[in-house]
């Protein structure tokens, strides 16, 4: 089966792969509780509108992302909304 | 139960101001499974200083003291007493530049105190941290904050993900994670193991959040019973309260308040004394398990951190100073008995405070 191409706003990936090894290099590049920065947020908007549950990720509005802890033991993005509320989101459920 | 320990608690029989007496009431002192050695005999238990005791074993301290800056902190050898004397010596010598002038030298021999000086000579040459640093944390190894200050100087990121989160926010407990792995790794291993600092940090995000005991042992239930883990609670119940003790209330305003101000040393090289927050002690925050102007204010006031924390869910303001709070009773006091405050609290507030309230017949909820 041929590789799918993925693109997430000016980034494009020739594979889901490429994509998914991407994301996963940000999301460790942080330590627990961070704050990504402006440039990842960027991108990391532009993910998460592909997300199938994009309305209820983005609720309100996006303030900020954080990395934070997810279930055992592992971590994830968080988008922290504009109303103070936070909610994860999985990066491979994107594309 | 240790006789010295038996013996310490025995003799808080009685309260503090109020009773000049109590009575230490023994269950079952003929059952030997309860006691096993019978009930301890009283007789005096000689206290020997650490400093002494540690320099006893001078050959083993300097060793200690030679391979205290290894890589990874988790192969330190001979545990907490070396590292306690180890940063008061080491603190004392960057002070006065020789043990020779402190006054425990004369209870140990020249050549013991020269071979310290020497030890410590070769490591103070590594230590460019202020003296009001050093002045601050005695019992925080100087090897390790300057270890910490230079992971600070060598950090890539947000200089903004190195503070502390507030304890409200949603970061706060990850941040707490990671700024105990932190400390753990160049400070000196104080939150282990490892895989408990999630732990760790969640009490220490409960308590500065002003949560009472009761509260954060029912959480934990929760938690056990929501993932289908097994416990037995007596145990939790015992965890629980040590780990607000010992991590909450001593290892944590201990080392946190440690990393805090070798931070500021930081932000302020940095040019980013912007970031610092001159009115918030975490050391204090954590000792009293408050985290806001108001609540430490109240607590100044002479109130139990229980009614500060009842009060402050009510005042809704977390910037109020003492006389802030005072008119904010003031104001509120003829209104207790419709706020669904325990009688218990709105009596002990009146009487702290000196305000009059409701009338006494007046019944507050229970």
């Amino acid at each position: 089966m041929p590789a799918k191409p993925v693109s997430i706003g000016s980034l494009h990936f020739e594979r889901k792969g490429d994509a998914a090894d991407f994301f996963r290099d940000m999301l460790y590049k942080y330590d627990l509780g961070d704050k990504v920065t402006d440039s990842d947020a960027e991108i990391l908007s532009e993910l998460v509108a592909m997300h199938p549950e994009a309305e209820e990720k983005i609720g309100c509005g996006i303030a900020s992302f954080s990395v934070r802890s997810a279930d055992f033991g592992t971590r994830c993005f968080w988008v922290n909304r504009t109303d103070g509320s936070t909610i994860k989101f999985s990066f491979k459920a994107c594309f | 139960m240790e006789p010295h320990d038996f013996w310490n608690l025995a003799g808080r029989a009685g309260r503090w101001g109020n009773e000049f007496q109590g009575n230490i009431i023994c269950i079952d002192p003929h059952d030997e499974k309860a006691w096993p050695v019978g009930v301890p005999k009283r007789s005096r238990y000689p206290i020997k200083r650490e400093t002494d005791a540690v320099l006893d074993s001078v050959d083993e301290l300097s060793a200690y003291l030679q391979s205290r800056d290894v890589e990874s902190l988790s192969e330190l050898q001979n545990g907490e007493d070396f590292e306690q004397v180890g940063a008061y010596l080491l603190n004392t010598y960057l002070r006065l530049g020789s043990l020779s002038g402190a006054a425990f030298a004369k209870r140990h021999s020249a050549e013991t105190i020269q071979r310290l000086d020497k030890s410590l000579g070769t490591i103070a040459d590594a230590i460019s941290l202020s003296q009001d640093v050093l002045t601050r944390h005695p019992g925080v190894s100087a090897v390790g904050l300057q270890r910490l200050l230079q992971v600070f100087r060598n950090y890539e990121g947000n200089v903004e993900n190195l503070l502390l989160a507030p304890s409200e926010s949603v970061d706060a407990y990850d941040r707490y994670v990671t700024v105990m792995r932190r400390i753990n790794e160049n400070l000196y291993p104080v939150f282990m193991p490892d895989g408990v600092v999630p732990l760790h940090a969640l009490i220490v995000v409960e308590w500065l959040k002003g949560f009472s005991l009761s509260t954060i042992i029912r959480r934990r239930i929760e938690y056990q019973e929501r993932n289908n883990r097994p416990y037995r609670l007596p145990v939790l119940i015992r965890d629980t309260m040590s780990m607000v003790e010992e991590t909450a209330r001593f290892k944590a305003p201990k080392y946190i308040s440690a990393y805090v101000d070798v931070l500021k040393l930081f932000l302020i090289e940095a040019g980013r004394d912007d970031l610092i927050d001159e009115d918030f002690d975490i050391g204090v925050a954590l000792e009293f398990g408050v985290s806001s102007t108001t609540l430490l204010s109240l607590m100044e006031l002479g109130l139990s951190r229980m009614s500060a924390v009842a009060l402050y869910e009510k005042i809704a303001r977390d910037d109020l100073d003492r006389d802030g709070c005072l008119a904010w009773i003031n104001e509120h006091a003829p209104n207790f008995a419709g706020m669904d405050l325990p009688s218990l609290i709105v009596r002990e507030t009146l009487e702290v405070t000196g305000i009059s309230g409701p009338g006494e017949d007046e019944q507050f909820s229970e």
